[in-house]
């Protein structure tokens, strides 16, 4: 296993296409990553229904796609990301989800993004700076069902390790599809651990399934490399 | 069928004989029933050399013309002091037991159905068993064709169960079929260290075309078109079916492998064989005694020493006083479950201790008191076994669940809430596994007391059952009730919840629980019944509308589909081992006969080793190989050899018997 390539294989398959998104520390309307924090000026908390079946965290729906035809390191990531919609309890999630075109059916280089509530689908949130992210790499066909299931995992608190956990990430690509899940430290291998068994379990994987835990600052360096070699070889 | 050309074939050569017979002051052999024959070299010998060949050698004098006929057994005699008088007795019964079959027979056939059908049970000697096999004066040509067949066969089965090893390995260096060249020489020689030869006993054209003379010798015969037709090859005995795929080239895959094998054997309860005796009207008293039919259950295992067993029907007081100490003896580990209120029987499971070590168990009751539904008192087990492997190999654990379901062919809605209740059970031991990080494969036997292609065999084997509306007689596809006027038809919810059950087949322990630190933890079930839920069907006010994106509608296929056709499902991937019709003849198989009809309602179903894996690459993900079965037989085979149980096979089921291959797991 060479990390260096696989770094750099990421980047090329667009992984996680975080193109440019150069830290922009300002636009943090939160630095307080918990979700009782007021919400942004935009919207307006979301809260249960009456009866219906309040989730741990509320969670926000976020959608990206690479524009065709531009080469990835000139669009900004933040232009190309777009919140979809918060929601509070079971039902919303499904009101949300099933109005939602299923990961395996998106055209295009896309991902759908599920974060907490107030942690930005970014390396350099203050949630995800010092985190990091299992990697699973998926053929074509699989990733509507195994992003389902992550997602309703996540939602129902089946990780079990505390606050742990910011985000999932469902990145549809031209050969494959990648799952993540992104948690806030990377250096707690207990943790880490946890959620590679609890993925293991949810997701029905076969014990030959490649994980790859990646830290977010080693995403950072990859991409850094990648695109300052690509500069230096006058834009190959 | 058999009976029947055996009956053409033997008649001309019998009415010779009925005229000869008179001269010869030895009885034929008095016992009736064809145990030799079904149990071919398994038998262990009583008689002595010498009773053995006076015996065999007189035959072939005697009978010259027995060679083409396939099913011959030399003959000893049990006890040479019996009267002649009881021996014409019991030839009488022969007569009147295959008359009762193929209702044509006269008194002429005696002789030859004699030693045909009957040759003689003998009991226990140690390293007796034989193999006629010696070829001497004019016969002797004939030798090379069976001594070249047999090691070619004993080498193909050999491949199959390299590692399995010892005696279950049944057709290593022998001959598979009693020679019949020995029949037709002047001399025999007893090979007294040959093992057991098993269940084999091919019928057909190879025996005939070998024995070169021909068969039929007297005019007066020469109109019966016996035999003619040589290409019907008809193999009337188990065998094994090698279902390996030919290694392409073993140095691109030397991963190393665990062989095992694996039997599922319904023994039949002596309590419930007493209790029924109606089913069992077509059998000899002796094939109904529980001593025989215990020797023969415990000569069956130390032939084939499976290195895991599932036992149904194991009668709890024979199991402790008689069966687990000859177990112990035989380097078993045993589990077993008594059905629950004043039932006596129950299930066991064995397993060798020095193949597999044992990581849980657990013992399961489909008893409920919470719940009206279940009422009745069968059980199950599951096990979590992990393979004993050399220091540098480390193979997953393996599942292995048996259980014996309700037999009423009307209760198809308590056989189905059995079922669920089993994979909940075994759902939870793998997934405990997994949460390790470690897969796991399965393995699930039984009495399933339901048909191929029925609903409940369509659950385990598709993971899915559409049940809405279906009368709850054809679960299980035991009996055609159709006539009826009423039927109970399965509804949604088919158990209440208080079972703990989902219509995942899951436990749904963990469907919504507040946890200690005041969680709201949801499981993937609960969530999902939430799914359609009406405030989920509308559209969020504040969803943008992209195209490609937000612009789905809820499915309402799905959503009728989870409404108005409830189905069962569950997540186990599971292959019957056996196919329910015979790959070349096209005939049902069954693995129970009764007086009232016979069936395939045992199965072994294992995880199946999948062709692509489950990420890109391709490789195969775990999942057991299967690499061969004991062949099972038709209900016609069944009743030429009297039905079950016969002195041969001691159970109204047959053994069923796997050998499976479970790959190095990757670490």
């Amino acid at each position: 296993m060479n990390n260096k390539f696989d770094a750099l294989k990421d980047d090329d398959s667009g992984d996680h296409d975080q193109d440019n998104s150069s830290p922009k520390d300002g636009e943090k309307e939160k630095n307080d990553e918990e979700d009782k924090e007021a919400n942004t000026t935009k919207r307006k908390a979301v809260v249960p229904g009456a009866g219906e079946h309040p989730l741990q965290y509320n969670y926000t729906f976020w959608y990206s796609r690479r524009t065709p035809g531009r080469p990835a390191s000139t669009q900004s990531y933040e232009q190309n990301i777009k919140q979809i919609g918060s929601f509070a309890s079971v039902e919303q999630f499904w009101r949300f989800y099933s109005h939602m075109i299923r990961p395996g059916d998106l055209t295009g280089h896309s991902d759908f993004h599920l974060f907490k509530e107030g942690i930005k689908p970014m390396w350099e949130d203050d949630a995800n700076k010092s985190g990091g992210k299992w990697i699973i790499r998926l053929r074509k066909g699989l990733a509507s069902r195994c992003w389902e299931n992550l997602i309703l995992a996540m939602l129902g608190e089946q990780f079990m390790v505390g606050e742990e956990i910011c985000g999932a990430v469902v990145s549809v690509r031209f050969q494959e599809d990648i799952i993540s899940i992104w948690n806030k430290t990377a250096s707690d291998q207990a943790t880490t651990a946890r959620i590679r068994d609890t993925l293991r379990r949810v997701l029905n994987l076969p014990p030959n399934t490649i994980m790859e835990y990646k830290t977010h600052t080693d995403s950072i360096k990859a991409w850094e490399d990648f695109h300052g070699l690509v500069n230096a070889s006058g834009g190959r | 069928m058999i009976v029947s050309a055996m009956f053409y074939a033997l008649y001309p050569l019998s009415r010779l004989l009925d005229r000869v017979s008179a001269a010869w002051q030895k009885p034929p052999p008095v016992h009736v029933n064809g145990r030799e024959v079904w149990d071919g070299g398994g038998q262990q010998q009583q008689q002595t050399e010498d009773s053995l060949q006076r015996n065999s050698t007189e035959r072939s004098a005697q009978l010259p013309q027995d060679k083409h006929t396939h099913t011959h057994h030399p003959q000893g005699t049990l006890v040479e002091t019996l009267e002649r008088a009881r021996a014409e007795e019991e030839l009488q019964k022969t007569l009147c037991d295959v008359s009762q079959m193929e209702g044509v027979l006269s008194e002429t056939p005696l002789a030859g159905l004699e030693d045909t059908h009957n040759p003689q049970p003998v009991k226990n000697q140690a390293e007796s068993d034989y193999v006629f096999s010696s070829v001497a004066g004019k016969h002797s040509e004939i030798s090379p064709h069976l001594t070249a067949d047999a090691p070619s066969e004993a080498d193909r089965c050999d491949g199959v169960s390299a590692s399995s090893g010892g005696a279950a390995l049944l057709f290593a260096s022998r001959s598979p079929v009693f020679d019949l060249s020995a029949l037709l020489s002047d001399t025999q020689q007893l090979q007294m260290d040959a093992e057991p030869i098993g269940w084999h006993f091919p019928v057909g054209h190879g025996l005939a075309e070998m024995c070169y003379c021909p068969y039929v010798q007297f005019p007066d015969v020469s109109y019966y078109p016996a035999f003619q037709d040589q290409d019907n090859i008809e193999v009337m005995w188990r065998v094994w079916e090698d279902l390996s795929e030919p290694q392409s080239s073993d140095s691109a895959d030397a991963s190393p492998v665990f062989d095992f094998s694996v039997m599922s054997y319904n023994i039949l309860a002596q309590d419930l064989l007493e209790a029924n005796p109606h089913l069992y009207t077509h059998c000899a008293e002796d094939a109904l005694r529980w001593e025989n039919r215990l020797q023969a259950v415990l000569k069956e295992l130390q032939i084939w020493q499976p290195d895991i067993v599932c036992l149904q029907e194991v009668q709890e007081d024979h199991f402790q006083e008689q069966m687990h100490p000859v177990l112990i003896n035989m380097g078993y580990t045993c589990i077993y479950k008594r059905r629950t209120g004043s039932k006596t029987d129950g299930c066991a499971v064995l397993y060798r201790g020095e193949r597999f070590t044992q990581l849980s168990v657990s013992l399961l009751e489909f008893r409920r008191s919470e719940c009206e539904l279940l009422d009745r008192d069968n059980v199950g087990i599951v096990l979590l076994l992990q393979p004993t492997a050399g220091p540098h190999h480390q193979f997953t654990p393996v599942c292995v669940a048996n259980t014996h379901l309700l037999f009423n062919p009307r209760r198809g809605d308590v056989k189905l809430a059995q079922l669920a209740i089993m994979f909940a059970e075994i759902h939870s031991v793998m997934q405990k596994c997994r949460s390790e990080g470690k897969s796991c494969e399965l393995i699930l036997c039984g009495d399933f007391n339901a048909v191929p292609r029925s609903p409940l065999w369509t659950l385990i084997t598709t993971g899915e059952l559409y049940y809405h509306g279906l009368p709850t007689w054809m679960v299980s596809g035991q009996t055609d009730l159709s006539y009826k006027a009423h039927h109970n038809r399965l509804f949604s919810p088919l158990w209440p919840s208080s079972l703990g059950i989902t219509d995942r087949c899951q436990y749904n322990t963990d469907t919504h629980t507040t946890a200690s630190d005041g969680k709201q933890q949801y499981s993937h079930e609960f969530m999902c019944q939430l799914r359609f839920c009406e405030a989920a069907c509308v559209r969020p006010a504040d969803l943008e509308l992209i195209p490609g994106v937000t612009d789905k509608t809820p499915d309402l296929r799905d959503m009728f589909s989870l409404r108005f056709s409830p189905s069962l499902r569950h997540r186990l991937s599971l292959t019957s081992a056996y196919s329910h019709i015979h790959p070349e003849t096209l005939t049902d198989l069954v693995t129970t006969l009764n007086s009232e009809g016979a069936a395939m309602v045992d199965y072994i179903f294992y995880s199946q080793r999948q062709k692509s894996g489950f990420n890109g690459g391709g490789e195969s993900a775990g999942g057991l190989k299967l690499l061969a079965r004991l062949s099972l037989l038709s209900e016609a085979h069944l009743w030429s050899l009297r039905g079950l149980p016969n002195e041969s096979f001691p159970s109204d089921h047959l053994s069923l018997l796997v050998k499976l291959q479970l790959s190095s797991a990757d670490i």
